[in-house]
């Protein structure tokens, strides 16, 4: 690829960058400062966007439900499924291992020490372990086990408000499968302390024999469900689960569908570091087109002088075109030396917010605000460093070059 | 002065001598400043703006209530035995742009589910003057002023109690002296959030019938909720006591909050590009002269009068650039307060969900005069930074020329 002549220009490039050290260090240091810190809050708004998604994904929710259909309209839990084998089979041939069948009733409980509604989940212990850490998050007494019939596992904030301890007594109040009010004693088997406040005074988990029994009446003997939450990656592969589960008695929803809110503030947010890459952009263009056209012109006389012994115009862009491979080398090679430190070392000690909450634990839509916002590098934030780097300083480049042929052009 | 007068006309010679290249400089000095001024009016803008929006609907600017019925620490928890009345009120003007709301956390059972809510009993003339609920109601009708025992609910939550307009959900909850409250309320409307989490969690009723169920006295109430959103104080009175919205809903204050800072960084951050690639074009102008600076010095000049000439072109520079930048901020905003921007344009139009409710935002900017000064100043600031660097390598290079 590199001829001769190839190399002699590419050497003359790289000494015609450095007659000019300091210069060529101020405008390589711009762009690489302006790329770093662009691609700086990139990194910081993927963490912070990551987190935002963890947090709802924590709070039972998944990144996907399969949702019977009564239950995606109203969250009437009278239709449940069954969970059959073909389907423990579909999970495992989309690669999902994380899921956790569910039936959701809707409960309250009165108190001397007020009144709360609940969620009443009934699970599958095993599968919910591997689907989300409640069980591990237990601080007092144990988690349920598939046998119990008339265990509830609740969380620390609720057991707080109502004074709970493990092995004390609650009556929970609900309507049945039939719509009567019902009053039904559980004995608190554990509490656990996980996701936030709202989650751990919302959610109460029990097994599914004791929602049969309490729900239905009846121990079904089988496995129900109004709900499937299941953990992905992320939500890329949306459209293949939704034609993988599609059916008429379900469908698949996303985190964004069940908790609007914050995907909202995630789509604001991604709009932000677009509308911040565009002004960033502009700037560094503006701010490097000047001095290296600066440094072109200053060249003048002497491409001028070449141009006299015979050097063609393909030659000067040549010329042009391995400095900007050159710089963008360099530039690129700093910006991503400090975006690697950098990130390496934040995506562990994280960036402290929590000034800005003046020392208050506050949710929203459900969710912990995080005031530590670990960013996240990942490698395409070297490919976006890269095409930045390419595209700010071709143009400033061809600008600088066409400028200064032109004038050459007049003089010849 | 004669000397400071010739220096002065000596560096804006020099600003001429490559008129691009100063037109340049100008152009990018000033379209940051203006496009800073813009960016700062549009984030305060826009955060009133969405605030207003937000606060309007339903939370109000601030509210005032007994001392103890919010819980310091957590303002989601309150105590709802602590009521207060108008006599408390010692300025009376407050009545004309509050309402009085009483809260009765409730649950509410319909044909499938029994849920709990927050049902708050309101005065619905004065919230159908000063408040935007009613806009929120997109099936069935308002709350009647003299209806007694109605209830208006989120759309959500109608469908998970399966209950329709016309219809009846029963009301249960604890009434204030101890004993179980119960009744049965007429389904008036529906309340549209967007999908929000309060069309889940929440439920109206007039005041009247919120009073009954709990039974309070005709003149007890929970909140005075104000919203008046012209001023920014909040009332002292003896007694109660005034809680912001900043207090009530921190979450949102947080949000709002992290987007001003996030602006403030950007400006920053642009200042700090240009600043660098101002300094690298300034090294290079100065070198450019490096045979003229050795001319001036042989004929006398002091290697301090040449720094002078050069802080005073770049004094210069700046003050034509910041008065331009200054102009151009200001149209802009200007421009953008006949013709609002949608703050759905960062959301791929979809609607902005806050603290459970949707709102619509047409951001309409406002100048705010301290930027005006503040902008400039920072600019300068590192304009001066920015400059220290070249100072520095002409006043060596003097030496080592004499």
């Amino acid at each position: 690829m590199l001829n001769d002549e190839n190399i002699y220009l590419f050497k003359f490039a790289f000494r015609s960058i450095l007659r000019n050290r300091g210069r060529s260090f101020f405008i390589g240091f711009s762009v690489s400062l302006a790329v770093f810190i662009a691609v700086w809050v990139l990194a910081f708004f993927d963490g912070m966007n990551g987190q935002i998604e963890k947090a709802v994904v924590n709070t039972n929710t998944g990144f996907y439900q399969l949702q019977e259909n009564s239950y995606a309209r109203t969250t009437d839990a009278s239709h449940p499924l069954p969970f059959q084998e073909s389907l423990r089979q579909k999970f495992q041939d989309q690669g999902i291992e994380q899921f956790s069948p569910e039936m959701v009733v809707d409960a309250n409980i009165s108190a001397p020490e007020g009144n709360a509604s609940l969620v009443l989940l009934g699970i599958v212990p095993e599968l919910h372990k591997n689907f989300l850490g409640v069980s591990a998050g237990i601080t007092s007494g144990n988690f349920i086990d598939e046998t119990d019939q008339e265990g509830i596992v609740i969380g620390q904030e609720l057991a707080a408000i109502f004074r709970y301890r493990p092995g004390d007594q609650m009556v929970v109040n609900y309507q049945d499968i039939k719509g009567e009010l019902r009053s039904e004693i559980l004995t608190i088997r554990g509490i656990y302390h996980f996701s936030s406040n709202s989650f751990e005074k919302r959610f109460a988990y029990t097994s599914q024999k004791t929602i049969h029994r309490l729900y239905l009446n009846e121990d079904s003997g089988q496995i129900l469900y109004n709900r499937i939450p299941f953990m992905a990656r992320d939500l890329s592969r949306q459209e293949k689960f939704k034609s993988a589960f599609r059916n008429d008695k379900e469908v698949v929803k996303t985190w964004k569908d069940l908790n609007p809110e914050m995907s909202v503030v995630i789509e604001f947010n991604d709009g932000m570091i677009k509308f911040f890459f565009i002004i960033i952009g502009m700037t560094i263009m503006m701010t490097i087109l000047t001095p290296i056209q600066m440094l072109w012109q200053e060249r003048f006389p002497e491409l001028r002088m070449m141009n006299i012994l015979g050097v063609v115009k393909k030659r000067f862009w040549k010329i042009g075109l391995f400095e900007v491979i050159q710089m963008i080398f360099f530039s690129g090679l700093a910006s991503s030396i400090l975006l690697v430190t950098i990130l390496s070392i934040q995506s562990k000690t994280g960036v402290d917010f929590r000034y800005n909450q003046q020392g208050l634990n506050i949710e929203r839509a459900g969710i912990r605000l995080t005031g530590v916002v670990y960013p996240i590098f990942s490698p395409n934030q070297i490919f976006v460093t890269f095409g930045f780097i390419v595209f700010v300083m071709c143009f400033s480049y061809m600008w600088a070059i066409h400028r200064t042929l032109k004038k050459l052009e007049k003089t010849e | 002065m004669r000397s400071f007068l010739f220096l002065l006309k000596f560096s804006y010679r020099n600003l001429w001598r490559a008129p691009k290249r100063t037109m340049i400089m100008v152009l990018s000095l000033s379209l940051a400043a203006g496009f800073i001024i813009w960016d700062l009016n549009f984030a305060n803008s826009g955060s009133k703006e969405v605030m207003k929006e937000f606060l309007s609907q339903y939370a109000g600017r601030y509210q005032l209530t007994h001392p103890d019925y919010y819980e310091v620490a957590n303002s989601k928890l309150f105590d709802n035995y602590k009521v207060m009345t108008d006599e408390q009120v010692t300025d009376k003007s407050l009545f004309a742009t509050s309402t009085r709301r009483v809260t009765a956390p409730v649950f509410l059972s319909g044909e499938k589910k029994t849920l709990g809510v927050l049902m708050t009993g309101i005065e619905v003339d004065s919230e159908l003057r000063l408040a935007r609920l009613k806009d929120t109601v997109t099936k069935g009708e308002f709350l009647s002023p003299a209806g007694n025992k109605e209830i208006i609910l989120g759309k959500r939550l109608a469908e998970r109690l399966d209950v329709k307009i016309g219809g009846e959900v029963a009301v249960i909850g604890q009434a204030l002296d101890g004993s179980v409250a119960n009744d049965l309320y007429q389904v008036r409307g529906f309340l549209d959030f967007g999908g929000g989490d309060l069309e889940d969690t929440l439920a109206f009723t007039q005041i009247t019938s919120a009073r009954e169920l709990l039974v309070m006295g005709p003149g007890q109430y929970h909140q005075l909720v104000q919203f008046d959103m012209s001023h920014e104080t909040l009332p002292k009175i003896e007694g109660l006591r005034a809680w912001s919205w900043k207090e009530l809903i921190p979450e949102i204050s947080v949000s709002i909050g992290f987007v001003d800072n996030f602006t403030w960084i950007v400006s920053v951050i642009i200042v700090l590009v240009i600043s660098l690639g101002l300094a690298n074009t300034l090294i290079i102008t100065f070198f450019e002269r490096e045979k003229e600076f050795d001319a001036l010095n042989v004929l006398g000049a002091k290697a301090s009068w040449v720094a002078w000439s050069l802080l005073l072109e770049v004094t210069m520079l700046g003050i034509v650039s910041m008065i331009l930048g200054c102009l151009v901020g200001h149209a802009a905003t200007t421009f953008c307060s006949y013709y609002p921007v949608n703050l759905e344009l960062f959301t791929n139009g979809k609607a902005i969900i806050m603290g459970g409710m949707t709102i619509k935002p047409l951001v309409k900017f406002y100048p705010v005069a301290q930027y005006y000064w503040q902008v400039p100043l920072m600019m300068f600031f590192f304009l001066a930074l920015s400059m220290i660097y070249p100072l520095i390598r002409v006043m060596k290079r003097r030496k080592n020329a004499v």
